[in-house]
């Protein structure tokens, strides 16, 4: 084939492949769109729900998803920042240091008659090279669960949230349960947006802070952290879109179809949007139809409101702390 | 507090590579040293020994004694952070914080506080928080002894980044020494700049001489000889000659010293 030829037919199928994604979109959208936004009313977004969801609001569904997002935010956020900062710059040391923990329990079984003196029974050898690798295999194997960890199918999380935190701690059908089990859920996202930001911080940064006399939490705290506000937010970003959307692990965990109350505290079942969607497009009538589009465009419309109010606080930090 | 720095036996090894063997000398208080030598000879090692920066990067182990006002640093007993507060440090690339050129200087005294008391020789003196009237005359006062303060004084809020690189420079080392520190430390701090700024902190290493014992590390031998009392040089990770600048330029007394300084190698 002519190569001039070639090189146009290939690049018109990039452009085919670029478009499909774009269409794909646009068509999503504009379909929940065209269909929801005749439904959106100020009572549509303010009313309970009547009549089998053919009369009336989704307020509580809103309202539900809307704590569900700040629980889960306030669980996930903190340890997954932590936990990075572990990852990032601690982990050339153990999460336990045997050297340090074995004396002690030494002591302990002394003193509960276990062991008759503190010494231990074989000499200790010279253990410096292999402390070293074992760190490094724990490093790996932390790193290989945080991914493995997000490839974790979401109905497992509820089935987990179920068993582990409805029945073995008797949370019940609760928003607690559900932003638990939502927490586990986004945390590898929180980690690894966080860890990748907390590792671009220059090192030269780093060095300055700890020749003036500042300690590694110090340094942590005045420098790293504050400069990674603007990683740390493209993972509240993803953990927001994950929060509002999920359906499989809350309907396992706390979310009802039809509530007729607020949830009065987070021990206390409640509605989301996701899940009234599929209740209502998999168990009721036809009639609900408007309504379904409507849940759609306003979870929608949510995730996106939510995810420009943290762009915007990203863009102001990455202008105020550049290198 | 004097700042006279006596090391002996100073041995370092990054795993298994050894990078400065047997290194002994004495720095006397108030004079400039200048280390030379060619590039990976253990000169960036050497300095980064004395306020225990090598502490922070993994595998490495350093052996021997370096006294500090004849204090061992390296006795595990010391406090590593005291250390680092008593002994500035200012890098090959000029590294401000990404914040305001105040904010800069004053991050280290708020995190250290200001000294009320000594309680006498060897203990820990009393600390206290500065008051903001007392953070702002000691951000002025290190700008002006880094000869900075002419330039900065009307933008002290803006980002130390709008700063040129000769400026920023000058910023660290007013950050350094708004610290209160006996010695200061340099790695190659003109490497990156154009001779204007390289004049200008010059001129500066020389008037630091009066307050502080200054230890430059430097691959511009010109400059060494400009600015140093003693000039030390390392070839290999060892001391090879260490005396008077004048004597080591003029009168070398070792061959590759000599070889070096006339440009016949490194």
């Amino acid at each position: 084939m002519d190569r001039k030829l070639k090189e146009k037919l290939l690049f018109l199928l990039f452009r085919l492949c670029a478009l499909v994604v774009v269409a794909t979109l646009a068509v999503l959208v504009g379909y929940v769109v065209i269909n929801g936004i005749g439904v959106i009313s100020w009572s549509f977004l303010t009313e309970f729900p009547r009549q089998g969801f053919t009369a009336g609001g989704i307020f509580p569904a809103i309202m539900g998803t809307l704590y569900l997002i700040a629980l889960v935010l306030v669980i996930a956020v903190p340890i997954g920042v932590l936990t990075a900062v572990y990852v990032s710059e601690y982990s050339d040391q153990p999460l336990i240091d045997f050297e340090k923990v074995r004396p002690r329990l030494r002591r302990l079984a002394v003193t509960l008659h276990l062991r008759k003196n503190a010494e231990p029974k074989r000499p200790a050898k010279a253990k410096k090279l292999r402390k070293r690798g074992s760190q490094r295999l724990f490093y790996r194997i932390l790193r290989i669960v945080i991914t493995n960890l997000a490839g974790v199918p979401s109905i497992v999380y509820g089935l987990l949230g179920f068993g582990m935190l409805v029945i073995f701690f008797n949370l019940g059908m609760s928003l607690i349960a559900s932003a638990i089990t939502l927490a586990f859920l986004v945390l590898p996202l929180v980690i690894t947006a966080s860890r990748e930001t907390i590792e671009a911080v220059p090192y030269s940064v780093r060095e300055a802070s700890l020749a003036l006399g500042a300690t590694k939490w110090q340094t942590i705290r005045s420098h790293v952290l504050p400069y990674s506000i603007p990683g740390i937010l493209t993972g509240v970003i993803l953990s927001i879109s994950r929060a509002a959307g999920e359906t499989a692990p809350i309907l396992l965990t706390g979310a009802l179809v039809l509530k007729q109350t607020l949830p009065d505290s987070i021990f206390s079942s409640y509605m989301a949007l996701p899940y009234q969607l599929y209740a209502l497009a998999t168990q009721y009538s036809d009639a609900t139809r408007p309504m379904q589009y409507g849940s759609a465009l306003v979870l929608l419309l949510m995730v996106v409101g939510l995810n420009l109010v943290a762009i915007i606080i990203r863009n102001k930090y990455r202008k105020k702390y550049r290198w | 507090m004097d700042g006279s720095i006596s090391v002996s036996n100073l041995n370092v090894w990054f795993d298994t590579n050894h990078a400065l063997k047997d290194v002994s000398l004495k720095i006397g208080k108030n004079e400039i040293t200048a280390i030379i030598g060619p590039s990976g000879c253990g000169k960036s090692t050497f300095i980064r020994c004395l306020n225990r920066m090598n502490d922070i990067i993994p595998k490495c182990r350093v052996e021997g004694t370096i006294h500090i006002d004849g204090e061992d640093i390296n006795n595990p007993k010391i406090d590593v952070v005291e250390v680092r507060r008593r002994i500035g440090m200012v890098f090959q690339k000029p590294n401000p914080f990404p914040k305001s050129i105040h904010e800069n200087i004053a991050y280290a005294p708020r995190l250290h506080g200001m000294v009320e008391s000594s309680n006498g020789e060897g203990s820990e003196p009393k600390r206290r928080n500065y008051t903001k009237k007392e953070i702002d005359d000691l951000v002025e006062w290190s700008l002006k002894r880094a000869a900075l303060w002419g330039e900065v004084k009307d933008r002290m809020h803006k980002s130390a980044y709008e700063l040129s690189g000769g400026q920023q420079q000058r910023l660290c080392i007013a950050r350094a020494l708004a610290v209160k520190p006996e010695i200061m430390l340099f790695d190659e701090p003109c490497s990156a700049l154009d001779p204007i700024a390289t004049a200008k902190i010059e001129d500066l290493l020389v008037d630091l001489k009066k307050d502080y014992t200054v230890i430059i590390v430097t691959h511009n031998m010109q400059q060494a000889a400009r600015v140093a009392d003693k000039t030390a040089y390392f070839y290999l990770g060892e001391l090879i000659e260490y005396g008077d600048t004048e004597q080591i330029f003029e009168k070398p007394q070792k061959k590759l010293t000599e070889q070096y300084i006339t440009g016949r190698m490194g």
